[in-house]
This record gives structure tokens, sequence and C-alpha cells, in this order.
């Protein structure tokens, strides 16, 4: 089994596929440039004691914006149903242990 | 993915269990799909489903790979094309009865706080290649009263005030856990060893409205350890038979808009070292100290933004349990 939280990053990886931007996607998500990492490593070092430290870690923490956080996921099964009843479309259904829009 | 379908995200933990038409269904469209009649090493029916309103699979699968999630989405469509669509109607079942509420446990304290926490391991100084692009989200919900002993009574600069222990604790209680990988179990009040927190007023400012705008530092402390508890993970046969813990600092900005009662930043990061596994966790092959980071940021308390807390149970709120 794979961590769930790997399907956010394909399923992020998918809308970045769809908007044609894939393959800068892929290069910006798949790790950090040692020169951040170095920075971060400092800044982790220091305790975070200046206020431009604090930002440099949380920035990295954060990391890039979630870009599936854009679908209109409906947290609701049933609700699924009517929507999927009322456009004509079928469900996608992303189902994890864990909330999948929150902690997986 | 709004264009072609319905986007729907749920929690398996309960739906595949449950017993309502949301349970059931689900049930009947998972019992076609890629992990149908699976009892190990886990009973889990997690994944990506696509399907139609009767319950009639279309494709799934369950995988971390773009390129796979795109060819699902394209069989799914396929199959919706080929006349496979909605014109069954809605899934019925002679025992299936209305859908409880799903938001199981403790629901949003009205006038509270929301907080997006995202956990993720930190660069490490004896292993340069360490990845760091595993991550975790979570959700923090603050009642008025904690928000309360977060906002600053006196704002003059160089005021300082002690955040009760009993609020720090239940936050380092249910959030900082090492969920990076995977999931791992909240800390016992015994497993809190150290929750402290400190705000002291760094500087005031006039808004636009020509209100006030207090700065305020947060410096804390948190250090929490659990004895290993012998089970083992089926995935890897791993035993947690040692400890797991974490000790960290907790640093923080907010600005708190004295004329709106309200924060308008929350800023804050618990930084440190965890240690140890959890059965679920996948730390087993990374026993050792190593760095790890929380953030933690203001959401607007939208009804999208109010995903329940992973611990979001009936005691979450509660100080003494």
């Amino acid at each position: 089994m794979f961590s769930a939280r790997t399907l956010l990053v394909a399923l992020s990886g998918f809308v970045f596929l769809a908007c044609s931007c894939f393959g800068q996607t892929v290069q910006r998500r798949s790790g950090t440039r040692s020169d951040q990492r170095q920075q971060v490593l400092a800044a982790y070092h220091s305790g975070a004691a200046s206020y431009s430290d604090f930002k440099r870690i949380q920035k990295f923490v954060i990391g890039p914006a979630q870009k599936w956080r854009k679908i209109p996921w409906v947290a609701d099964l049933w609700q699924g149903v009517e929507d999927s009843q009322a456009q004509n479309k079928p469900m996608f259904i992303w189902a994890m242990n864990g909330d999948p829009l929150g902690c997986v | 993915m709004k264009q072609d379908f319905v986007p729907v995200a749920v929690s398996v933990s309960y739906l595949q269990f449950q017993r309502d038409r949301n349970g059931l269904l689900f049930r009947k469209i998972a019992e076609q799909g890629h992990y149908a009649g699976r009892t190990k090493p886990t009973p889990t029916r997690q994944g990506l489903y696509i399907a139609t309103t009767d319950g009639t699979l279309l494709a799934s699968a369950n995988t971390s790979s773009a390129i796979e999630v795109m060819r699902l989405m394209q069989k799914g469509l396929n199959g919706w094309n080929r006349g496979r669509r909605n014109s069954a109607g809605k899934f019925s079942s002679p025992s299936a009865k209305p859908s409880k509420n799903q938001n199981r446990g403790v629901a949003f304290p009205a006038g509270g706080l929301i907080l997006r926490q995202t956990v993720r391991d930190l660069p490490r100084l004896d292993q340069p290649h360490h990845k760091t692009n595993q991550h975790n989200f979570d959700h923090v919900w603050m009642t008025p009263e904690e928000i309360k002993a977060f906002a600053p009574s006196n704002q003059n600069p160089g005021f300082t005030y002690t955040i009760p222990e009993k609020i720090v604790r239940r936050l380092v209680r249910w959030h900082l856990i090492d969920q990076v990988n995977g999931q791992a179990p909240s800390w016992s009040q015994a497993n809190v060893l150290n929750a402290s927190m400190k705000a002291k007023v760094t500087q005031v400012k006039t808004s636009k409205s020509g209100g006030l705008l207090v700065r305020v530092k947060i410096d804390g402390k948190a250090k929490c350890v659990a004895p290993g508890t012998g089970e083992v993970n089926p995935f890897n046969n791993f035993k947690v038979s040692g400890e797991r813990g974490i000790e960290a600092v907790i640093k923080g900005w907010l600005t708190y808009d004295v004329e709106a009662e309200a924060f308008t930043k929350f800023d804050m990061l618990a930084l440190g070292e965890r240690w140890g596994t959890a059965t679920y966790n996948f730390r087993n092959d990374d026993l050792k100290r190593s760095p790890i980071g929380f953030a933690f940021e203001l959401l607007e308390a939208k009804p999208e933004n109010k995903t329940k807390p992973a611990f979001g149970r009936s005691e979450y709120f509660n100080y003494q349990e």
C-alpha cells in the first residue's frame, strides 16, 4: 500500500496535466533545491528565532499551492448521487482511509 | 475534472462499514472494484472509483500515478459514453436507510476558528538526500473561549501572558502527531510531558478602519512520548515495540483585530524532532530522531473549510480525557 497522501499528489498531477503544464509541475513538486534546503536547515537550527527564518520554514512546510483544492469536491456520497443525476455526469469518488480533504 | 465528473471526496473509515444508503452504495461500487473481497493485509477499500448513481462501476484503481489517474478517468468516461449512464436511477436497496450525518463526532463550534495544519519532514543534516515531498494536512478547530485565551487583554507592546496549559495540551494531543507518511494515534494525557505557550505583544498598528491591530509573538514547547504498542503492521510485519515521540518548540506570529475581536493572522510553527513509529505511519525504517515541521495558518470558517479534524471525536474539546 502506498501512503494515502501520495494520491493527492497524483490527483494534483492530473489537474496539472489537464492544464498542459505537467512537466513544470513535476519538476516543482519533485523536491526542493539544495540552496532552499540549506536555508531551511539554517533557519531550523536557529530555532526560527527571527521572523524571516520563521517565514522561510513556514513556506517550506506548507509547500506550493495545492491545485487539487480548486476542485469543487462534494464531501457526502449521497449528495454526489443527487448532483450526478442533476448534472448527468458520472461520479468520480476519491475514497481514502481518513478524510481526503483533511488528514489521510 | 469538474467538466466531466461530479467529484466526491469521502472517508472510507466509516463508509465501508456503515449500514445506511451511503455505506450500501459505496460497498456495491467497491465490491466491483480493485479491492473487491479483500480482507488482508487490511479490508480497506480506499482508492478512486468512477460510478453511476445506481452503483454501476465504470472504472477503479488505487494509484499514485497521475498518468494512471488520467487513464482511469478516460476508461470511466468511455463506459459512460457507451451508454452506462445514470438511466437506471438512484441506488436503492430494501435495507437502505437515509444516510446518517457523515460528519460524525464533534461539531464545529459556533464562533470558532479553523487553522489548516501541514506537517512535513524538514531537511536533515546527516541525510542530505532525504525526501521532504511527503506531507499531510489536518484542520485545527478552536472554540471562542480558546480564541479569547490567545487574544491580548492589554495592547501595550511588551505585555506578556500565558496561554492556559489545558488549551496547549489539547492542541498538542490532537495535532502534534507524526502523520507525514501515514496515520498515527493521538497522544493520551499521560503521553504529554510538556505543553506550554507564552505570548507577547510586539507591535500595535492602526487598521484601515481606525481600529487597533495587535501583533503577538508566541513561544512555546511541547514534548510527547508514547510507549511501544506491540502491534504489528500487516503490510511489512514490523512490530511496534519501541517508543515514539515528538519534541518541539512552538513559534507563532498572530495579528489580533481589537475592534473585530478576531485574529486576522494566526501563523504558527511547531519545529522539532520526531522519533519511533506507530503501526501505520510507516517510520519503521526511520526510527531515529529527525526534524519535522508543523505549520498552522488561519482559514476562513466557510463550509468547504470545515473538514473535521482527524481526531474530531466527542473528546476533541474535552480537556480532561
